[in-house]
């Protein structure tokens, strides 16, 4: 059975599974914003593979590709960046 | 009759030029080998900022801002009037910044002390313990490369005729380029760092910086910062400086500088200095240290043999003219350099006085 | 503050795809000090990834003598500077923990490769994926559940893609080749020679809704994809579709190659029969000296992690198997380019107002078709963004034939501190 823990999504708590790619776990969650584009389009992952910076989210603060982030306890994570 | 007018050179200065002389009824061709606005202007800041090393420097990049505020610059020029903060870390600063306050003052430029309370309420991601800064609200910041092509492009609407190709020599009354010999009754030499090996007379060492820029994080900096000792750095002679300056953009990107070096022409990163650079702005912006940085490059200023670029006849040659060694206020002065230029080509009115600018002056200043 | 102290290695790997760690195992079992860097968190690069879907047995095998053996691996770590430092080399990555530095004195580029995009009305939609991004979406645990998916674009990789789909419940609505029927019969005397692939390419065409010839011409939706328009060029279908999984094959990752000064020709770096580049100190494998997939790879990977352990001997009995295994993939990786090449109307399919810029949303109308690439890129900002130019660049490469811009530091976007050197 994989690990499960709580994250926080745009201020909504979310079940999620441990060391699942956080761009998994936003897409499951019906999340398809990951971040809006320099004239307001919305963006969601187009590579998967850190190179198009398309699922760019904000971690704890901090910017991040969502698709090369590991989830873990506690994480918090803003879309819409 | 038109006067025919050839201009070497497509920077900021070389477009600027073509565009006023354009305007003054002249017929301008330009020549440009290479993109136009691609050299040192593509590598710029692009800040519109007063300076005020000298009483001439003073009056030249107070009288560019001026013409630049002016412009109707379309988007793509990326116009942010956010003015600049001249950031005080201590009480030699602050001494410095009642100074510059008063300077200012008597060319009627407006200035707004902030004390350190003050500093933190308009940028408050600026460390903690600063003395206070000077802010200059008509500063403004551009995109070099967009408000060079754009001015290029109303020179070429009103009639101004570009040739992509590269100017081999100067010759009497005109020049020779690939395509063949060109006439005129004057030939403007705009070419930055190409101008000496068309004027060998004429020196214009490469100076290089380097520049850094962000990723989009709007809000985070509301004015161009830039520290106090910046003055020092860049009119200083030594190998190798940097000051802090950070500028928001139009983006939301943050474009951090800056560093001075002599190094020839070698375009590679000197990463000692740029991370010196890097840690002198997170120094003055610690939350920078968490921001991407997505690009860095270097750039040349055309650094001539003064302190202000060399603008007007050049003597013994009839018919040329030079506007090149605009070190780092290539942006900020080109409409101020079109201007002195249309005063010495079609007798226009001058704002400023052209003395201080003469090629005879400068080269022994 | 031990974990701040540059790794000093004999053979620093960057990328821990196939070619990285076959190079890293080969380097090691001659007793060298690897330290085998990559971006993602787990080894295996984007072809063996490992969470919901199980990678083959090779892989598996692999996987488990590097977890055995005695390479460095840095996980998580993005290089975004790599140069000179006599008398090797001195790599810079951003890590979670921060800045890490490793020299060596020799080091394998096994970067691999990225996918490539191009661009039609729509394709920005959340909802529109690549083909191998999709897949790696699926191997990373995202569910279907009955969701439509359409697979399109070009090359191999479509099938697996495919049968990834099925697997994970979703509703595969076709697959959809550029390349047409006729080119694609020219794989059979490929495919002869290779039995397993054969039987893997019939088993996956038979069982799938696979169309040559056809492309899809525009996404269609608002907040997310809701439909796609698909055309063979004379009649055009719309299907209501959730998903598009949408690649045109690979392009190397030469970002850290060109930076270093290797030479590179077309798409790859050059390398000479022991895999080093131009560069002395400095070797390649796998999808950075062409695209050949993965028995180029591994091949290529142990040859360069033998050479850089100054243990490559061709006439060693080993090495002539190695050098007949790489030889027979890239002749397959050459056939298979000319097979799924592009078709030219695809060229068509961006009107004016159709991204080609995602990072700076750049439009195919804003760019004059006579400016060259480092034009384009100060005209418009294309290839500006944090991308740096890696989705648009071989998009406008297609579109007009740009050569892509010189490379600058950070390789990769990285934060501001991790640029700043440890002070003395």
């Amino acid at each position: 059975m994989p690990e499960r823990c709580l994250i926080q999504v745009d201020g909504d708590s979310m079940e999620a599974v441990v060391g699942e790619s956080l761009a998994v776990t936003l897409l499951r969650a019906g999340r398809f914003r990951f971040r809006q584009s320099c004239t307001d389009q919305p963006r969601a992952p187009l590579c998967a593979m850190g190179t198009c910076y398309e699922c760019q989210v904000h971690v704890n603060g901090v910017w991040a590709r969502a698709c090369l982030e590991a989830v873990r306890e506690g994480m918090e994570i803003n879309t819409h960046g | 009759m038109k006067k025919r007018v050839l201009v070497i050179g497509v920077g900021i200065v070389g477009a600027a030029i073509a565009d006023r002389l354009q305007a003054e009824d002249c017929s301008v061709t330009l020549f440009e080998s290479y993109i136009p606005g691609g050299g040192t202007t593509a590598a710029a800041m692009g800040h519109l900022v007063v300076l005020d090393d000298s009483p001439a420097q003073l009056e030249f990049t107070a009288r560019g801002v001026d013409l630049w505020r002016k412009e109707p610059l379309p988007a793509r020029c990326e116009r942010e009037a956010c003015g600049t903060i001249w950031v005080a870390s201590g009480a030699e600063d602050v001494d410095e910044a009642r100074a510059k306050a008063d300077r200012f003052a008597r060319k009627g430029l407006e200035t707004e002390w902030l004390d350190a309370a003050r500093l933190r309420e308009r940028e408050p991601s600026l460390r903690k313990g600063l003395a206070g800064g000077l802010r200059v609200p008509g500063d403004q910041v551009v995109y070099p490369v967009g408000a060079a092509r754009w001015l290029l492009d109303r020179a070429l609407e009103r009639g101004a005729v570009l040739r992509r190709e590269q100017v081999l020599a100067l010759e009497m009354g005109g020049l020779r380029a690939d395509s063949g010999r060109f006439q005129a009754d004057a030939v403007i030499l705009a070419a930055g760092l190409g101008t000496s090996h068309l004027l060998p007379e004429l020196p214009i060492q490469p100076r290089k910086g380097h520049l850094a820029i962000t990723a989009r994080v709007p809000g985070l900096i509301h004015h161009q910062l830039v520290e106090l000792g910046y003055l020092k750095s860049a009119h200083g002679r030594v190998a190798s400086s940097v000051a802090f300056n950070v500028q928001p953009r139009a983006t939301g990107q943050l474009l951090i500088g800056s560093s001075r070096e002599f190094a020839g022409f070698d375009a590679s990163p000197n990463r000692e200095l740029l991370g010196r650079m890097l840690r002198l702005a997170q120094d003055y912006v610690p939350s920078l240290a968490q921001v991407p940085v997505i690009r860095t490059w270097t750039g040349f200023r055309p650094c001539g043999p003064g302190n202000l670029p060399v603008i007007g006849p050049w003597p013994a040659s009839p018919g040329l003219f030079v506007a090149v060694g605009h070190e780092g206020l290539g942006i900020t002065t080109a409409p101020a350099t079109a201007e002195l230029m249309a005063h010495h080509i079609v007798g226009a009115a001058s704002f400023l006085d052209p003395d201080p600018f003469l090629p005879g002056k400068v080269a022994h200043a | 503050m031990a974990e701040r102290d540059p790794i000093t290695a004999d053979v620093a790997v960057v990328g821990a795809g196939p070619a990285g760690i076959a190079a890293a195992l080969a380097a090691s079992s001659m007793g060298k000090r690897v330290c085998l860097l990559d971006e993602g968190f787990n080894p295996g690069g984007q072809i063996w990834r490992h969470r919901a879907d199980p990678a083959p047995r090779a892989a598996r095998r692999l996987l488990a003598r590097l977890a055995q053996s005695s390479v460095k691996i840095l996980p998580h770590a993005s290089v975004f500077d790599a140069y000179p430092d006599a008398p090797g080399w001195r790599m810079i990555a951003s890590t979670p923990e921060g800045r890490r530095e490793v020299t060596a004195t020799s080091v394998v580029l096994a970067c691999g490769a990225r996918e490539r995009f191009l661009p039609f009305p729509g394709w920005t939609l959340p909802g529109v994926v690549g083909a191998g991004g999709g897949q790696a979406l699926l191997k990373e645990g995202l569910e279907l559940q009955g969701e439509s998916v359409l697979v399109a674009g070009t090359g191999p990789l479509l099938l697996p893609v495919a049968a990834s789909v099925r697997k994970a419940k979703g509703k595969l609505l076709g697959v959809l080749e550029q390349a047409s029927q006729h080119s694609l019969l020219r794989m059979a005397p490929l495919l002869l020679v290779r039995p397993t692939k054969a039987w893997q390419a019939v088993h996956l065409g038979w069982a799938l809704p696979y169309r040559p010839g056809w492309w899809v011409s525009e996404a269609i939706g608002t907040e997310r994809l809701e439909a796609v328009r698909v055309s063979n060029g004379t009649r055009h279908e719309v299907m209501e579709c959730r998903w598009l999984f949408c690649g045109f094959g690979l392009v190397p990752n030469l970002e850290m190659g060109r930076g270093l000064g290797c030479e590179a020709r077309g798409d790859a770096l050059i390398v000479d029969e022991s895999q080093q580049t131009s560069k002395q100190g400095i070797f390649a494998a796998g999808e950075v000296c062409g695209i050949a997939g993965v028995d180029a790879a591994l091949a290529e990977g142990s040859i360069a992690g033998l050479a850089a352990a100054g243990a490559w001997n061709p006439q060693d009995a080993s090495a002539d198997r190695l050098m007949r295994k790489r030889a027979k993939a890239r002749r397959m990786g050459l056939a298979m380019d000319s097979i799924f090449r592009l078709r030219p109307e695809l060229k068509a399919l961006p009107r004016p107002d159709t991204l080609v810029c995602r990072c700076e949303d750049v439009s195919l109308g804003a760019i004059d078709p006579g400016w060259n690439a480092r034009e384009t890129k100060l005209c418009t900002r294309a290839g500006m963004g944090p991308c740096q130019g890696r989705v648009c660049g071989p998009i406008l490469a297609h579109q007009f034939g740009h050569l892509s811009d010189s490379v600058r530091i950070p390789l990769k976007a990285a934060p501001l501190n991790h640029l700043i050197p440890e002070e003395p």
